[in-house]
């Protein structure tokens, strides 16, 4: 009797799986969105965020201090890979209609006192101004600028002290009496797409995943003569077949797509990838299992396919930010970290920033991984009543 | 059913409206979301700038000269010492974990070290893996350590008999005074929300418009919907479309008021600038979303073309991360999108504040993509008339 049942059960389940695959192959809709957004959109990327750096951001130099000081310090700002002097200009007024016309995206200004402040021993001043509409614009402004500074400042130092008569060390040593020495440890270039795929890549996963499954629920609620979930048939009455079944479906799909996403798109854009084929999956397993139960049970608002499109689609921004690699997490207000949680992709991402980007194994994401789980168990039972009701539905209208 | 005897633009306008009213969804697309999308961007970022971003210390030296700088880190605003160490591989561990965005190594006899002229390094580490926070701890730790190294010269200076002043010129010979235009405390707040809501905004209503139009092919009552606009199809397509711009383009100009007259964001010209590239922003929303279901008349191909184009939308503005960065043969497609203009356009009119001629062609690229419409002109009337496209 028992043996007969799981058999049946076993039976059920596959048949459940391949019908639903076969519904996904044959609708063009969901193919366009896994194959297109699924696995084109992380080459897009790769390919839009390639260059990882911003270099030699135009500004114009406005040099009022035509002195070999002044030059030196043009130069050495022209010389950084930040920046790069596109426009020498005699006023101010100039480089800002240059910016306003948006040819240079900052301006530094070397005053008329320039040397002769250097010279007297009083400090000298430089100023820049710096668009800030984009905040890479600023950075690499305010990483040039400070370097030149600085370095030429500290020249200056040593050079003084030694025409008091210090020796070339003691001046040295007078100058910067500590030291200091930042290292990334992680993305040392700052790059950026080294910064932002990792976290695109998990989202993409879980939002045409979500998207898929939508569109899929929707589809058999327009073909259904009742407008549920699934028709009613003898064989569909075991609810667990259907969910456990519906699920299988999605996952194996997207073990695929997910170890692309993950393990293959990484190599191919030389992103950070610590994450190796075989530890991905402690990671990917309860990270799809959590989206796709997440999926199931939103379906019960999508009544038609376009819904989730119209009504979804637009969380992938915000979740961007909700996730906390971006925002950090530490500065993001209870509530919507509260909310954050509903969503897999906030472990997801976190778990796989961890991983692959900074070399954490599984046990130091544990967090992570239990957040995951949790929400697969909670979603499994949600997914779970969802058909379950959708079912007696059925039922119901069939009788009646 | 009764035959309504006037017909045209104003037909079809009534008619869309009672289509909105009759489906919640109508509803959640044009009024519940936008608010939603309000709601978020008008709190998430709230501070401006991330404060006290958790850092970890490893103290070797444990003098009071490395007790001295820590509670000086610790009182700038950026960052927090939360937690110590006893050795690298625990604080990296703790950073691998998400705990801390960076660690500050004193190496020991640190402060014996300096004293006997030796120089001794300290050591800072950071996650570039969190950019903005790798950043913003980087930054202020460099500041904090040139103060710090600033600060010993300057005691030892004094010492010798030398005056401060004097001494400021000789230890810092050049200071920088760097400012960010219209955003002077690099608020993330005004750097992102000004450009993110109105990106969102535009992605919502692509979708809204490709629906709108999609759907009447897809039940095949576009036949109808046409004989509402007495057969023009030019009256069909305004009187649908003229609901969703009246709502969307009063959403528009409520974020601009939101943003510039309840928040404050900077804005030295009229904001009448500001809502012009707004509700322009709406209409070429509109446009492409009408290229978008005629280049594909069939819903679920157009709306998922509409969305991976409302996605790529954020990229191309220009926002995160410049266009002129990109690899020169993906620069083009920035062309494709009108919030690359609507971007350009809050360049110069809002957060620059330049007189808004130098915008004037931008405004007129965003125009341009109004007339983009005729491209698929036929093809969607033949498709809405003869109903000749793939069904589901």
């Amino acid at each position: 009797m028992k043996k007969g049942y799981l058999k049946n059960a076993l039976i059920d389940l596959v048949e459940i799986t391949s019908e639903e695959l076969k519904h996904i192959f044959r609708d063009s809709g969901i193919m366009v969105l896994f194959i297109g957004a699924g696995l084109a959109y992380p080459i897009l990327y790769g390919f839009v965020y390639r260059n990882e750096v911003l270099r030699n951001v135009p500004i114009a130099v406005v040099n009022e201090s035509q002195t070999p000081l002044g030059r030196e310090f043009v130069r050495k700002v022209n010389a950084t890979p930040e920046l790069q002097v596109a426009y020498k200009v005699n006023t101010l007024n100039e480089a800002k209609e240059l910016f306003a016309k948006g040819k240079v995206q900052g301006i530094v200004l070397v005053p008329p006192t320039f040397s002769e402040d250097i010279n007297k021993g009083k400090q000298a001043r430089v100023f820049a101004y710096s668009n800030v509409a984009t905040m890479l614009y600023y950075r690499a402004v305010f990483l040039a600028v400070n370097y030149v500074c600085l370095d030429m400042g500290k020249n200056i130092q040593v050079e003084n002290l030694e025409s008091k008569g210090l020796t070339a060390r003691q001046a040295e040593v007078s100058a910067a009496p500590l030291l200091y020495e930042d290292h990334a440890l992680y993305n040392p270039n700052s790059g950026f797409a080294s910064f932002l795929l990792p976290a695109a890549l998990i989202l993409i996963l879980q939002q045409t995943l979500v998207l898929g499954i939508g569109i899929a629920a929707g589809q058999a609620r327009e073909e259904n003569t009742y407008h549920q979930l699934i028709p009613y048939q003898r064989k569909y009455h075991g609810t667990m077949r259907i969910v456990f079944g519906k699920a299988f479906a999605y996952l194996v799909i997207y073990a695929f797509i997910g170890i692309y996403n993950l393990i293959l798109v990484p190599h191919m854009f030389n992103l950070p990838h610590f994450l190796t084929l075989g530890a991905v999956v402690p990671l990917l397993l309860p990270f799809l299992l959590a989206t796709i139960f997440f999926g199931m049970s939103i379906s019960i608002f999508f009544w038609d396919r376009e819904i989730p499109f119209l009504t979804y689609l637009v969380t992938s921004i915000p979740l961007l930010l909700l996730c906390g690699y971006s925002w950090p997490a530490s500065n993001i207000h209870p509530f919507w970290k509260t909310i954050s949680y509903f969503f897999p992709s906030t472990f997801g991402i976190q778990g796989f920033l961890k991983m692959n980007s900074m070399g954490a194994t599984i046990h130091q994401i544990g967090p992570e991984c239990i957040g995951l789980w949790l929400q697969a168990g909670v979603y499994f039972i949600f997914a779970f009543f969802v058909y379950r009701w959708q079912i007696l539905q059925s039922e119901k209208k069939i009788k009646d | 059913m009764r035959i309504s005897k006037s017909t045209g633009w104003k037909m079809v306008f009534i008619r869309e409206l009672k289509r909105m009213v009759s489906r919640p969804v109508y509803v959640i697309i044009t009024i519940v979301l936008p608010f939603i999308f309000l709601l978020f961007f008008g709190t998430f970022m709230r501070e401006g700038m991330p404060e006290r971003l958790p850092i970890g210390i490893i103290d070797h030296d444990y003098s009071t000269l490395s007790r001295n700088f820590i509670r000086q880190i610790d009182a700038t605003q950026q960052t927090k010492c939360v937690s110590y160490y006893q050795q690298f591989s625990e604080a990296r561990s703790a950073m691998q974990e998400g705990h801390i965005y960076g660690f500050i190594e004193f190496p020991s006899h640190m402060q014996k070290d300096i004293m006997a002229g030796h120089q001794p390094k300290v050591h800072f580490y950071y996650n570039q893996s969190y950019l903005v926070a790798g950043s913003l701890t980087l930054k202020n730790l460099s500041t904090m350590f040139n103060t710090l190294s600033g600060g010993v010269n300057l005691e030892t200076r004094l010492a010798r008999g030398q005056n401060e002043k004097e001494s400021m010129g000789q230890i810092q010979p050049i200071s920088p005074e760097i400012h960010a235009i219209g955003n002077p405390y690099t608020n993330y707040s005004i750097y992102l929300v000004n450009i993110l809501l109105p990106a969102m905004l535009e992605l919502m209503i692509l979708l809204t418009t490709v629906y709108s139009i999609g759907i009447e092919l897809k039940k095949s009552s576009s036949p109808k919907w046409l004989r509402y606009a007495g057969g023009s199809f030019f009256q069909a397509l305004v009187g649908k479309m003229l609901p969703y711009t009246i709502i969307y383009s009063s959403m528009a100009v409520l974020y601009d008021v939101f943003l510039y007259k309840f928040m404050e964001f900077p804005l030295n010209n009229s904001i009448i600038w500001i809502f012009l590239a707004s509700v322009l922003l709406v209409l070429t929303a509109q446009a492409i979303g009408i290229i978008m279901i005629g280049a594909f008349p069939t819903l679920k191909d157009s709306m998922n073309f509409a969305g991976l184009y409302g996605i790529l939308a954020f990229s191309y503005s220009g926002l995160i991360y410049p266009i002129e960065g990109m690899p020169i043969f993906l620069q083009g497609l920035s062309l494709a999108f009108p919030i690359r203009f609507f971007f350009k356009i809050y360049q110069c009119v809002a957060i620059n504040s330049f007189t808004p001629v130098y915008s004037i062609p931008n405004y007129l690229y965003m125009l341009v993509f109004l007339a983009l419409p005729i491209i698929i002109w036929k093809r969607l009337r033949n498709a809405a008339i003869e109903l000749n496209y793939p069904k589901i």
